[in-house]
């Protein structure tokens, strides 16, 4: 009988093991992380950063916190084995700390560009043995990124486009050059209302309206309709996005994170700038 | 008729106060390594009794990844949290002894801001990665000591006027450097401007052992040019004048009390980021629980700054773990409820 309850339970032990895989992966920074779930690497995911709680197999997670200010004890005691997290990971003395500890980390590079997503994807396959997998989302991202190269070509217009960050007080905060949003409404075949500037900047009602954009970005989770976001916003209603209302919510991961939903909510953000 | 002479009544007063600062003194030195034992003993990482013993003894049956996480990660963090703590509190110490100002910062001769603006450089440049990640710490340091230089310069060597306008020069610099802080933020990109956020925030995550010996080293030779002077930073507690007259070299004491303070806080900052609160908190401490003899407040303040901050940042790798939290953020969490007993404690009620 004793015998028969070690068994069980060196089994048991075994079988959860084998469930689990032996692999215990943290993943940091949206991206990375979509690319991992998309490689169906989600139960062997232990923890993520406080970007990639957005996905149904991350949302319960535990958070390793900010993708910039990591810390090394706390990010070991989820016992990783191996650790993969987009470039701007850091900081870089604590990324040094985790590999002295002898735990695999893996720097996936991240540009503000859709064009090498398929290296990120490639990336993040080749450090979890997953490249069959990967072959089939990198097929699908390629379908979605040649379909908005097919609108962004087949259109003659070229709107202007602004991503509007959040509203303070009498200011709107706006992405200028240098930004996600910025090589996002390129990649759609827009013009930045906001590339006077770098970085994300408050812009008085006079000069956002002076910059009279075509459309209007927001968030998905800015609360209220496109009316109440009309009247909230001070200037909206003196540019072309304002009276159109012309007004595009995207998914912030999608929108800013350079993964592999990124090129067909590009090609959602091109479409709904030339709706007639 | 038993009345005592009023002579002998004072200097037996005398003697207990002596007995009860020492008595004070001795219990901060105890509970000082106490505490480092202590928060060396808890992390996101649970050790048991046996895997700490383990640990400390060199056992050959501990995991790598523990001992590594325990050697190299957690005590060195440990020790330069109550290094930078130290360092600190001895010159908020220092500044307010100098100036005889209890609301002296350390940062009013515009280390911080000149530190500031050093990273704000280093991160507007994306640096912080070269070097092994050294050149974030050497410019943070640079910009410190070049600030205190440019003090020098505008103040005419510090031996110019009074005390007074040191401290309007410093106000004013400060204000300069943080013009050029605010510019290079506003013109910085969002990658830039986000790690600058948090390097205002403060950190010891960054902690490793090079780091703590980089600090031992400019920490000692502050730390004794500020002890060479705590009797004179007693005497000019009297006045300027009147510490002259006693035979204090004002100017030199002066000189040597802003390097020290400058190379502490220079070094503090650069490998943790802007504290607050510690500098000006600590030194206050130390004087409610050991009286205003500078030997014990820079002492008292070294230990007291150590112990604050060994445990705040406690909090800031525990509190939300496996994330982390921004020291800064605990500093006065900590500190402030703390000091606000000591103030109101009868015993401790002197003046400021």
């Amino acid at each position: 009988m004793r015998l028969f309850v070690r068994l069980a339970v060196v089994l048991l032990a075994a079988s959860s093991a084998a469930q689990a895989g032996d692999r215990r992966i943290i993943t940091a920074g949206s991206a990375v992380t979509e690319i991992a779930c998309a490689l169906g690497l989600g139960p062997e995911i232990v923890a993520v950063d406080t970007s990639s709680r957005h996905l149904d197999e991350t949302r319960e997670k535990p958070d390793i916190g900010y993708i910039r200010t990591l810390g090394a004890e706390a990010l070991l005691s989820q016992n990783p084995s191996l650790v993969l997290v987009s470039g701007e990971a850091g900081p870089p003395p604590v990324l040094e700390q985790i590999r002295g500890a002898g735990v695999e980390l893996v720097v996936v590079e991240n540009e503000h560009s859709l064009e090498n997503i398929d290296d990120k994807i490639r990336a993040v396959a080749a450090a979890t043995g997953r490249e069959g997998a990967a072959e089939q989302i990198i097929a699908r991202f390629d379908a979605d990124l040649a379909k908005l190269h097919e609108l962004v070509g087949a259109s003659k217009t070229r709107p202007s486009a602004v991503f509007l960050l959040a509203r303070q007080g009498g200011s709107v905060m706006v992405a200028g050059r240098d930004t996600a949003a910025h090589a996002m409404i390129e990649a759609s075949g827009a013009r930045n209302a906001g590339e006077a500037f770098t970085g994300y900047k408050p812009l008085s009602a006079e000069i956002f309206a002076a910059s009279a954009p075509d459309g209007v970005i927001v968030s998905e989770s800015v609360a209220g309709d496109d009316a109440e976001l009309l009247a909230s916003v001070p200037g909206l209603e003196a540019t072309p996005a304002g009276r159109n209302l012309r007004v595009i919510r995207v998914d912030d991961a999608s929108f800013l994170g350079f993964g592999p939903r990124s090129a067909a909510t590009a090609a959602m953000i091109a479409a709904g700038l030339r709706q007639p | 008729m038993s009345e005592e002479p009023a002579a002998s009544r004072a200097r037996r007063d005398i003697a207990s106060r002596q007995r009860r600062t020492h008595g004070r003194l001795l219990t901060l030195v105890v509970v000082f390594p106490a505490l480092l034992v202590i928060a060396g003993a808890i992390g996101a990482v649970p050790l048991g009794p046996r895997e700490l013993w383990g640990l400390i003894s060199g056992a050959p049956d501990v995991p790598d990844v523990i001992r590594s996480v325990f050697w190299d990660i957690r005590v060195p963090r440990v020790v330069l949290a109550a290094l930078v703590g130290g360092s600190l509190a001895l010159a908020g110490a220092g500044v307010q002894g100098l100036f005889r100002n209890p609301l002296a910062d350390p940062g009013i001769i515009g280390v911080s801001a000149g530190a500031a603006v050093g990273a704000v450089g280093c991160f507007v440049f994306g640096w912080q990665g070269l070097l092994g990640g050294w050149v974030l710490p050497l410019m943070a340091f640079a910009g410190g000591l070049a600030s205190v230089l440019l003090l020098r310069l505008f103040n005419t060597g510090f031996e110019g006027g009074g005390t007074a306008r040191l401290i309007l020069a410093g106000i004013a610099l400060n204000a300069m450097l943080g013009s050029v802080l605010g510019f290079a933020l506003v013109s910085a990109s969002d990658n830039a401007l986000r790690s600058m956020t948090f390097w205002t925030l403060g950190s010891c995550a960054g902690a490793g052992w090079p780091q703590n010996v980089v600090l031992l080293a400019v920490l000692v030779p502050g730390a004794v040019l500020l002890g060479r002077n705590a009797r004179a930073l007693d005497a000019l507690q009297l006045g300027e004048a009147q510490a002259a007259h006693l035979g204090v070299a004002v100017h030199r004491v002066r000189r040597e009390v802003i390097i020290a303070c400058a190379l502490l806080v220079g070094a503090a900052t650069a490998l943790a980021g802007i504290i607050g609160f510690i500098g000006l908190v600590a030194p206050h401490m130390a004087r409610l629980l050991l009286g205003g003899l500078h030997r014990h407040v820079l002492g008292g303040a070294f230990l007291m700054g150590g112990s604050l901050l060994v445990l705040a940042d406690l909090g800031a790798r525990t509190l939300v773990a496996p994330a982390e939290l921004a020291v800064g953020i605990i500093t006065a969490a900590v500190g402030g409820p703390f000091f606000l007993w000591l103030l109101k404690r009868p015993s401790t009620r002197v003046s400021l």
